[in-house]
């Protein structure tokens, strides 16, 4: 009957109710979309990481885990050792590096990767393959010097910045055009095999950016990283948990953000629905001194109230949640042109998680805001209510 | 002698108004038989709402007592007094307090949804209930689309929805005409004559005479 009654008094005011439901959702759509955005880019690079199968990643110590600006002398040495491992895979170094890169319609500075054969999934060829054996050209690089498969581009190591000119150069022919993992927008990138560019920057001793490791199915990646760290001092060693433990350090504050817009947002549904629901339930005390009168409990009277406020908050969860994913899109895209922000990377990602944790705020929010009503309706004295209605 | 179905002894009400207390009743005796039909009369300000509602177990005497059913009222938990007031008594007010957004039927079925009526028993009541104060024809009109006469009838059918054994009913033809209220007050004889207690109060003296009994209560005094 409570149920009944809270439908029929919502529906009583039907521009009020639906006011306040449009009022909910917005604060709801925004709730969703802080939910997104708190750990969303955390889990975006962590479905990345995982996604590509590399579970360990190891770098010389001091270093951060996604810095290529040292170099680790002896890694394929190192690579070799961790690849005997048990519940290792696959180990291969990774050389990170600036290139420039020539072709018909100019020159351009390009992200270089030199990688071994075994290394998959990092780049992806338009033919589908995902290997590297030759030299890779993305897109973005290869509409820029005007290339395409089979030409031939003059790569070389540095630019003289007295005469401009380029020091150690070869020719090398585009075996490819393909897709990198995380690209920054608008990045230029080539990829050629790890001897190839290690011969071109004139490097000795196999060295390397970093190390990727793929662990084999059930193996332990922390058990690896703790087994790398004691056997090489000098190496510090992340898995994905890791990386993305740093990760989590330096975007603190987009949890903050995050955190002071749910507090705000929760604050308005608050605000909303017990503004609402005690005008509502003042401008009814009389009918609600009848109903105790004809036999309602004083408990289901508050539960009458505190009701219509969680039928606000249902009624208003799944617009919310339908609003906020449509707004996400363009605050996502706003978010993604920052620079230095990779292509693959989304900071609004929705998840079951953001979803649950959605819908049971707005549920508690839309109950604590009916709370100082239904605690007025609750506690009317019948007989006075009674008198001064009649008055 | 059978017992009463409501009896106040000795029973006080005051109020505090600005610090000072106000004494409502003074003192009220009373005894109402049941199936008996009692008015209790009065000017404005005497008290007899406040009686009504002690004698409803809406409110507590503030000295004395009030037996309800054979039970006293301020032994009892709230909880208790709302059972009783759910199942053995029916409410009609000057007002008529419908909730607006139901329609007749609905009005008159909350009291069984509270009491946990089967839906079957609830549908064969409410008809009847409705046939009984002559207003079939309206059970899907809502309170705004009926007449003042015509929602203190629904009000009586929804005092009546749960068979209680006593009525109570507080100027129940004060917002209406003296035709209509004289209606009114056939239709409360007609309950009497089912065997139900009737106690009303009112200032209409016409009205009150429908009743077996007739009390005067002055200044929160009986006399």
């Amino acid at each position: 009957m409570v149920w009944f009654l809270a439908r029929k008094n919502l529906r009583r005011a039907a521009s009020r109710t639906i006011l306040v439901v449009a009022g909910v959702t917005v604060a709801g759509a925004l709730l969703f979309d802080m939910s997104m955005l708190g750990g969303g880019l955390e889990r975006s690079f962590g479905s990345a990481l995982g996604r590509l199968g590399y579970d360990v990643r190891v770098v010389l110590k001091g270093t951060l885990p996604l810095s290529t600006d040292a170099l680790l002398p002896g890694a394929q040495t190192i690579a070799r050792r961790i690849a005997a491992h048990p519940g290792v895979g696959l180990a291969s170094p990774v050389l990170a590096t600036n290139l420039y890169v020539e072709g018909p319609a100019g020159r351009s500075a390009a992200v270089t990767f030199g990688l071994r054969p075994e290394v998959r999934g990092i780049i992806r060829q338009e033919s589908g393959r995902d290997t590297v054996d030759g030299l890779v050209v993305n897109r973005e690089l290869a509409q820029r010097i005007g290339v395409s498969t089979g030409d031939t581009v003059q790569v070389s190591s540095r630019i003289s910045p007295q005469t401009g000119r380029p020091g150690r150069t070869t020719a090398m022919r585009v075996q490819a055009i393909g897709e990198f993992a995380f690209d920054l927008k608008a990045q230029r990138t080539i990829a050629m095999p790890l001897g190839d560019l290690q011969d071109l920057l004139g490097l000795d001793g196999e060295p390397a950016s970093f190390i990727v490791v793929k662990t084999e199915p059930g193996a332990d990646a922390e058990s690896i990283v703790r087994w790398v760290a004691a056997e090489w001092p000098t190496l510090d060693a992340f898995s994905i948990t890791g990386l993305l433990e740093q990760v989590h350090r330096q975007l603190r504050y987009f949890e903050h953000f995050s955190t002071i817009l749910t507090g705000i947002s929760l604050l308005v549904a608050f605000l909303l629905i017990g503004t609402v629901l005690t005008l509502s339930v003042g401008e009814r005390l009389g009918e609600l001194a009848a109903l105790r009168a004809v036999g309602l409990s004083r408990s289901r009277v508050v539960l009458l109230v505190l009701l219509e406020g969680a039928v606000v908050s249902a009624v208003s969860t799944p617009m919310a949640l339908a609003v906020g994913a449509v707004i996400s899109h363009p605050l996502d895209a706003i978010l993604r042109a920052t620079p230095g922000i990779p292509q693959d990377l989304h900071f609004f990602v929705a998840s079951p998680a953001a979803v649950i944790r959605t819908v049971l705020l707005l549920t508690v929010t839309g109950t604590l805001g009916a709370a100082h009503p239904a605690w007025i309706a609750g506690r009317l004295s019948i007989a006075a209510t009674l008198h001064q209605e009649v008055q | 002698m059978s017992a009463p179905v409501v009896e106040l002894r000795d029973a006080a009400r005051l109020y505090q108004l600005d610090g000072a207390p106000v004494a409502a009743l003074r003192g009220v005796t009373l005894r109402v038989e049941a199936g008996e039909f009692v008015a209790i009369v009065g000017p404005s300000g005497s008290g007899k709402s406040t009686l009504l509602h002690l004698m409803g177990g809406v409110d507590l005497p503030t000295s004395g007592e009030v037996r309800l059913f054979g039970d006293v009222t301020h032994r009892l938990s709230d909880a208790a007094l709302t059972a009783v007031r759910l199942r053995r008594l029916g409410f009609v007010f000057q007002r008529f307090f419908l909730l607006p957004m139901l329609t007749a039927e609905e009005n008159i079925i909350l009291p069984m949804l509270e009491a946990g009526v089967p839906p079957a028993e609830r549908a064969r009541r409410v008809s009847e209930l409705l046939e009984y104060v002559g207003l079939t024809h309206r059970r899907r009109h809502v309170p705004g689309q009926l007449s003042g006469g015509e929602m203190q009838r629904i009000a009586v059918a929804r005092a009546l929805a749960n068979a209680p054994s006593l009525l109570l009913a507080d100027e129940p033809t004060g917002e209406l005409d003296q035709q209509t209220g004289q209606e009114i007050g056939r239709l409360l004889q007609r309950v009497h004559g089912a065997g139900v207690a009737v106690v009303m109060v009112t200032h209409n003296a016409d009205i009150a005479a429908l009743a077996d009994r007739m009390l005067v209560l002055r200044d929160g005094r009986l006399t």
